[in-house]
């Protein structure tokens, strides 16, 4: 960057910002100043200060001095000195003037700034999470053909038991509708590293996955056909995530061996990003099964591509119709039936209604703040009819007044909706932090243009409906020729009457949704899960690759129990397979009648879980007839034991629990009988939200407990610390794996997030909606009584009393609170099915809380009223009389 | 008055000047403690000819003949606003020499 050179760089940037400048610096003077720095950057030259030593400065001089141009070019109106204005320029100057009035009126453009920044800032919140759970495409090829293929056994009591591997294969061979179909099965395992123990996530594939997610591997290739039978080669790929972890990226990595759970793997090569879909997984087998074996196995999850132009519908018929073909070689097929549907509402379904509520509240509390400044804008805008009118007098366009007026509004929600986004932005975040664990990978909540399309469109609504709507009215009148003495006549009062009806109906069905969700969660929140959660620190064991053998294990975990119960602030200690909302394993039982008559015994899944020592003292979870099990039950295996739950007894028995204890039951196609030693109370092991589940209970003397949950409870509530516990793990045996600490508590609490946050910001925008509603309403009696002081002076002249007045604005306020609430009513009525999707039990919401939250509605509104009622009678008629000459 | 201004009147108090020849007379009068930018300076000219207190004149005799250039004088108001400031100046020189 030579300073004399006059083709270098920086006087090239000088000579454009020169151009930059607004049109009213004249041609002669930019030529001029060209000159002088020509001249001063060669006596720079000459001085030595060459370079970014004199350009910086100048060109710093030249932007700061280009912008206080622009900016008193803009306050000019965009004229030139000489010559006439622009439009633009006009529209700046009414922006600039309008700035200045939001300063010099704090309180007011504090006021409307938060109100549009709550309403836009909901408004982007929801509309970011309903985008990326429902609009969003998928992160694949053909995404839109994608389909969840699941079975529902309606028989057994259950929506979804997944799906068995040899059912998978049928319908592969069998159909005619998808182009491809894959299952996949998931858990987690240990690798042994430098750095200790590391525990994966794993997915077993069948071949076809890649085919039906159109993925290509980073590195490497995917299983064939050939590899992916019973005995194939035991070959992994990897995710990237490992590749980068542990091999640095290294190309090296394609067949090298991995030790996983002790066993040796090749890896074949390295996953693609995308393949996260169907779960953040390090490790990928092919599944390596027989289709011949495993037809009650139903842990599986299948996912398919859809022909062009078949419906899921279609392919679910399809299947269907190759499910019931296998019914003479597998006769449970004759109650369970194939599912098909699009991801989205496979697993995004149930947010569907919350989110759509969502939507309107705040699409609801957007409407009720435009209007209410509406108001309170009309309210400001109409004593200055007398000035608009004369400034239309003397030859200013109604356009231009019109637009003057505006400008204001539009700097206050500009100002509020950028405000309100971020906000929006910052809360969703907060959500989906919250939620992340469930939601799939491929769902993505990054802001997009939509979300930025979607507030440009609400904030211009929304301008028009505050800002526009009430300085075309003002300039209306101002036009058809009312002065100042004019009490803005019925028409006005019955506009400011409607906006306050409008507020009143929208602020009432937003706290009956409110309400109902909120009583319906406080409801299901006090609801028993059946465990004591409170205080009981959970976490996984994994003894595989430790070395030690089955019953080493089961030794390890019983000295594990006895070692953690003597460990100080233990107040109990238990061992189990399975925790609720964890895992869900099931069983179909019989009992010794029901084996009698197979075909009308009940078929309804029990959940099966394996019972450490002193398991239901440990989770809190009552015996209601007979008793728990014993250190010596189950040793004896000829004498098997069980203990069952009050909705077993309830299904299988039909009586009272004392006549099922000593009653025989065992697994459909088992020869054992076992005996049940007792009941206890019911487990809500699908959530609190979900009924409880058909509890069946064996001890862990007499089925195996691999990889179980350990559970201790603390003394007095309190947690135990989980580095302890960790720290005693290693210390008994360094190969033993402890992970997934977390508290019963929390896992519950996770589980009803979503529902719970619904509720606080569903009930959180009814108080602000009810807020606006009695402001407003003050807001705009304060004002017509106001407008009316006059009539009012001359009323009271003419003999009137102050009851009388009294009773007038209170009766119109009170006319206009009656048409909100029939309005707000009929919304109500119009909303409650999405409302009741959102709750567990709708009929909670009665017509006694209806009722009630309308007299609040009505009493709170005519309270507002009443104080600028109480003004209006008590004005004196003689000083209006004077002050109005 | 800002500084910069100050020193453009004063600069053209003895005749009309160029731009560049007004950065130099600031430069030589400031003891080079004052840089007038390109931008800057014709800011101060622009705001002191809106006063009245400075005009664009003709190229005087004997000086350059490039057409590019803009020559600028001191008006009478200009000059006048001159005295008045230096002599506001001379006035908080001297107090702030008087020892207390």
């Amino acid at each position: 960057m030579s300073p004399g050179d006059p083709n270098g760089l920086g006087a090239r940037l000088f000579r454009l910002g020169l151009r930059a400048f607004p049109p009213d610096v004249e041609d002669a003077r930019r030529a001029d100043m060209e000159l002088l720095i020509g001249e001063l950057a060669r006596d720079a030259r000459r001085g030595g200060r060459e370079g970014i030593r004199f350009w910086v400065p100048a060109l710093v001089d030249l932007g700061r001095q280009m912008v206080g141009a622009w900016w008193r070019y803009m306050a000019r109106g965009g004229r030139r000195a000489s010559s006439g204005g622009g439009r633009m320029g006009g529209a700046l100057h009414d922006l600039r003037m309008a700035v200045r009035r939001t300063v010099r009126q704090p309180r007011y453009s504090l006021t409307v700034v938060a109100l549009i920044a709550i309403a836009i800032g909901g408004n982007a919140a929801a509309f970011r999470l309903f985008d990326g759970l429902f609009r969003q495409p998928l992160p694949f090829p053909d995404g839109d053909r994608l389909v969840d293929v699941d079975v529902t056994a309606p028989a057994w009591g259950l929506e979804y038991v997944h799906v068995a591997f040899p059912d998978y294969h049928a319908w592969r061979e069998g159909n005619r509708t998808l182009d491809e179909l894959a299952v996949y099965d998931e858990g987690e395992l240990n690798m042994v590293g430098e750095g200790g123990t590391e525990r994966l996530p794993w997915l077993s594939v069948s071949h076809s996955m890649d085919d039906v997610l159109g993925l290509s591997p980073l590195l490497g290739r995917f299983f064939t056909a050939e590899e992916d039978v019973e005995g194939g080669p035991a070959n992994v790929m990897i995710s990237e995530g490992l590749w980068e972890r542990e091999y640095a990226r290294s190309p090296d990595v394609l067949g090298a061996s991995i030790v996983l759970n002790g066993f040796t793997f090749t890896i074949l090569g390295v996953l693609p990003a995308e393949a996260g879909f169907i779960g953040e997984a390090d490790i990928w087998f092919p599944m390596r099964r027989d289709p011949a074996t495993g037809e009650g196995n139903y842990s599986m999850r299948a996912v398919g591509l859809l022909a062009e132009g078949v419906s899921p519908e279609q392919a679910e018929a399809d299947l269907v119709a190759v499910h019931r073909a296998r019914i003479p070689e597998k006769a449970a097929n004759a109650q369970t039936t194939p599912v098909v549907q699009p991801l989205r509402t496979r697993y995004l379904g149930h947010y569907r209604a919350s989110s759509v509520v969502a939507l309107i509240a705040v699409g609801g509390v957007l409407v009720l703040a435009c209007v209410n400044l509406a108001g309170l804008v009309l309210a400001r805008t109409i004593p200055r009819v007398g000035e608009i009118g004369l400034r239309l007098a003397l030859g200013a366009s109604r356009t231009r007044v019109t637009r003057g007026l505006v400008a204001e509004s539009f700097v206050l929600a500009a100002t509020g909706s950028v405000l309100g986004t971020l906000l929006g932005l910052q809360a969703s975040s907060m959500v989906i932090d919250r939620m992340a664990g469930q939601f799939a990978p491929w769902v993505d909540f990054s802001p997009n243009l939509p979300l930025i399309g979607f507030l440009s469109v609400i904030t211009v609504g929304a301008l028009a409906l505050f800002g526009v709507a009430p300085a075309l009215l003002a300039s209306q009148k101002a036009a058809a020729g009312l002065t100042r003495r004019s009490t803005g006549g019925r028409g006005q009062a019955r506009t400011l009457g409607l906006l306050i009806a409008g507020q009143v109906a929208l602020a009432l069905a937003l706290l009956v949704a409110g309400t109902g969700v909120g009583m319906d969660t406080w409801r299901l929140v006090q609801t028993d899960a059946g465990v004591e959660a409170e205080g009981l620190r959970v976490f996984r064991i994994s003894t595989l690759g430790s070395g030690l053998e089955d019953e080493e294990s089961e030794a390890f975990t019983l000295e594990l129990l006895s070692e953690v119960g003597a460990m100080p602030g233990v107040e109990a200690v238990t061992a189990v397979s399975q925790l609720p909302l964890t895992d869900n394993w099931g069983w179909t039982l019989e009992t010794e009648a029901g084996a009698a008559d197979p075909e009308s015994a009940p078929r309804d899944v029990s959940q099966h879980t394996i019972a450490g020592p002193d398991y239901f003292s440990t989770m809190g979870i009552d015996v209601v007839a007979g008793r728990a099990f014993g250190p010596l039950d189950g040793v004896d295996e000829d004498a098997p034991v069980a203990i069952v739950s009050e909705a077993f007894v309830s299904v299988f028995f039909g009586g009272s629990a004392a006549d099922a204890v000593g009653q025989r039951i065992r697994p459909r196609g088992n020869e054992t009988w076992m005996t049940i030693l007792g009941v206890v109370e019911d487990v809500r092991h699908n959530g609190i939200d979900e009924a409880p589940t058909l509890g069946f209970y064996q001890p862990y003397t007499q089925f195996a407990l691999a990889g179980p949950w350990i559970a201790v409870r603390g003394r007095e509530g309190r947690l135990p610390d989980p580095a302890a516990l960790r720290a005693r793990v290693h210390q008994l045996h360094p190969g033993v794996v402890a992970f997934d600490f977390t508290s019963l508590d929390t896992i519950y609490r996770s589980d009803n997030w979503a529902r719970a946050a619904t509720a606080v910001v569903l009930a959180g925008f009814a108080g602000v909606a009810l807020l606006m509603t009695v402001l407003g309403l003050y807001g705009t009696t304060s004002f017509v009584v106001r407008q009316r002081r006059r009539e009012i002076g001359v009323r009271l002249a003419l003999g009137a009393a102050g009851e009388d007045i009294r009773g007038l604005v209170l009766r119109r306020a009170g006319l206009a609170v009656a048409i909100g609430i029939v309005g707000g009513l009929a919304a109500t009525l119009a909303v409650a099915p999405l409302v009741a999707a959102l709750m567990v039990d709708p009929q909670g919401t009665r017509v006694g809380i209806v009722g009630a939250i309308t007299l609040v509605i009505a009493g709170v509104t005519l309270i507002a009223a009443y104080l600028p009622a109480q003004q209006a009678a008590s004005v004196d008629p003689a000083q209006v009389m004077r002050a109005e000459g | 008055m800002k500084l910069q201004w100050f020193h453009v009147l004063l600069a053209l108090k003895e005749g009309p000047l160029h731009g560049y020849a007004i950065q130099r007379a600031v430069l030589d009068a400031t003891r080079d403690q004052l840089t007038l930018w390109p931008a800057t300076l014709y800011r101060a000219l622009g705001a002191l000819e809106e006063e009245g207190l400075i005009q664009q004149v003709q190229t005087p005799p004997g000086e350059s003949e490039d057409q590019r250039r803009l020559y600028y004088a001191l008006t009478d108001r200009g000059l006048e606003r001159l005295r008045v400031e230096a002599d506001d100046m001379l006035r908080w020189a001297e107090a702030a020499r008087e020892t207390p």
